[in-house]
């Protein structure tokens, strides 16, 4: 129970507090954004990406750069997703969903039908196809064309190697261009 | 389809698809979070600091810079810091953190069986709104209360319903009631379609309608938030086999939060995330208040007392106007040391009464 020497609390929260503000400023719409592409629930991709700043942020003085603080973001993002998905079981909701079928609060601007069903309907399909993915193959596609992350980031935010990442980026376009091009 | 064409269409699609949906605003939220996460590092003895007396003490959930143990650095703020003033209700009684004992707290290994941990958890009360005490709405505070290691949802949500339901230690400084007193939270479990609560007893008699129908929606808001699924149906058992809560409101059936068009009717108008009450800046910091209303044309008036002298006052507006609920910030600048009160309000378009208001004691140091 001894006292913790502490140097320069202050300054270091204030630091922590300061790449809160630089890194939510960035990217706090495309984290909810991606989380929300994974599970399809605003209210839950919202808290997830609140809980992967607290926990970046109490992680601060060992980032101490921006580079890898929005790394360990990704990581937070994905797995915390991932961890929701698994528990709630949303797969489901996922596939049945109309790619504009909402599942949340807050939605406030559906997009029209007829641009749903005719200028985006490629779009939609692929969408829809996207979440008959293999988990992994999804993530990998979704990371690579909604954040444009390298292979390299890609492997970082998954955990897994970059060789895998090229696999499962390959694998699920194939899947996709089958799926697509298979329906009329 | 060519590759080129086939990534062209899916990165437009996921584009097109993820920027349908509007984030809100949590940057305070998360702020006030990580201030309270990273107090779960430090001893837990100081837990135990009792609050003193005093007007509108410091309590869980407040933010502070540079928190050190008590009585120590040079230039820490303790977690439990010294009083401040404050325009609202000042009490001269003691106050006890309302945090549970250390009786079980996780040992060094943070292993043990029968281990607790800290968390903080957001947790609603049913407030007054204005001065004048008549329309009550919720209000949120996040609050460290004890888990066991590990704890499931249902148990983080039973702990979070039970600080909701002891707004005892907040009424020397928030217009807090408390229709839940005498009343304990026996159970909770959860399943992906429903969230039961067992209670000790159907609430307490003498509230009004108005305020009995927050206290059951107070359990909702804050068993949902705990639990972190989103608005899964409530249910409510009573021990002793009441059929209803407050003697109106049956347990034979579920509760929600209502749809976001009408969370007006539930949420109190005006809300200040930031500061949390008694956050400490340090001398030099930028200093800015926001938060969230529901007011005419998004439009609320604010001021900012130091001592009882009202040193700046503004009109701030918000992201929406009622029944969007908006959020509002408020840039004060750079402030000399000392302490303040920031004031929100909203005043009657049609009478210039004040209708709904809320404030925040902070310092700076």
């Amino acid at each position: 129970m001894a006292e913790r020497e502490e140097v320069g609390p202050a300054d270091r929260a204030w630091a922590a507090d300061q790449a809160l503000t630089d890194l939510y400023a960035a990217h706090w719409h495309s984290l909810v954004r991606l989380s929300w592409l994974l599970v399809r629930d605003q209210q839950l991709a919202e808290e997830t990406v609140q809980d992967a700043f607290v926990a970046m942020h109490s992680r601060w003085s060992q980032l101490r750069n921006q580079d890898l603080a929005l790394a360990y973001l990704r990581r937070c993002v994905v797995n915390t997703s991932r961890s929701v998905l698994r528990h709630r079981k949303v797969e489901n909701r996922y596939l049945s969903a109309e790619t504009s079928a909402r599942t949340s609060q807050g939605i406030t601007n559906e997009p029209s039908a007829e641009s749903r069903a005719l200028e985006h309907a490629t779009g939609a399909r692929l969408l829809a196809a996207l979440g008959r993915l293999p988990r992994r193959e999804r993530e990998v596609l979704t990371l690579r064309y909604y954040l444009d992350l390298s292979e390299a980031q890609i492997a970082d935010a998954l955990s897994i190697s970059p060789g895998s990442v090229k696999t499962h980026a390959h694998r699920g376009l194939i899947a996709l261009r089958s799926e697509v091009e298979g329906t009329p | 389809m060519t590759n080129d064409d086939l990534e062209r269409r899916l990165r437009e699609a996921l584009h097109r698809e993820a920027e349908q949906i509007k984030p809100h605003e949590r940057r305070t939220e998360i702020l006030a979070m990580a201030h309270n996460e990273k107090q779960d590092v430090e001893p837990p003895r100081r837990w135990l600091i009792p609050v003193a007396a005093a007007a509108s003490v410091v309590l869980i959930g407040a933010v502070v810079w540079g928190v050190s143990n008590s009585g120590g650095g040079q230039q820490g703020t303790p977690a439990v810091t010294q009083a401040t003033t404050s325009a609202t209700a000042p009490s001269t009684a003691a106050v006890p953190v309302p945090v549970p004992s250390l009786a079980s707290t996780a040992t060094s290994n943070g292993s043990a069986a029968g281990a607790t941990t800290q968390v903080t958890l957001p947790a609603y009360f049913v407030g007054a709104t204005s001065a004048t005490g008549d329309q009550y709405g919720l209000y949120r505070e996040f609050v460290r209360t004890s888990v066991p290691v590990g704890a499931t949802p249902a148990q983080k949500a039973k702990a979070a319903v039970a600080v909701a339901m002891n707004a005892q230690p907040f009424t020397n400084y928030e217009p807090y009631v408390q229709p839940w007193s005498a009343t304990s939270v026996k159970n909770v479990t959860v399943t992906p379609s429903l969230i039961t609560i067992t209670l000790s007893g159907p609430g307490a008699s003498g509230f009004t309608a108005a305020q009995t129908k927050l206290a059951v929606q107070e359990l909702v808001w804050t068993a949902q938030a705990a639990i972190g699924q989103g608005t899964v149906p409530v249910k409510f058992v009573v021990a002793n086999g009441s059929p209803t809560l407050f003697g109106t409101y049956p347990t034979a059936q579920t509760y929600n939060r209502p749809a976001p068009d009408l969370q007006y009717q539930v949420l109190a108008p005006i809300w200040i995330t930031s500061p949390v009450r008694n956050q400490v800046f340090p001398g030099g910091a930028t200093v800015v208040a926001a938060g969230q209303s529901c007011a005419f044309e998004g439009t609320t008036q604010w001021e900012l007392k130091k001592g009882g002298t009202t040193v700046r006052s503004g009109v701030a507006t918000a992201s929406g106007g009622c029944p969007t609920r908006g959020t509002w910030q408020v840039k004060l600048g750079v402030l000399p040391a000392g302490s303040y009160t920031f004031r929100m309000y909203e005043v009657s378009m049609k009478d210039g009464q004040v209708i709904a208001e809320t404030s925040k004691p902070f310092s700076v140091s």
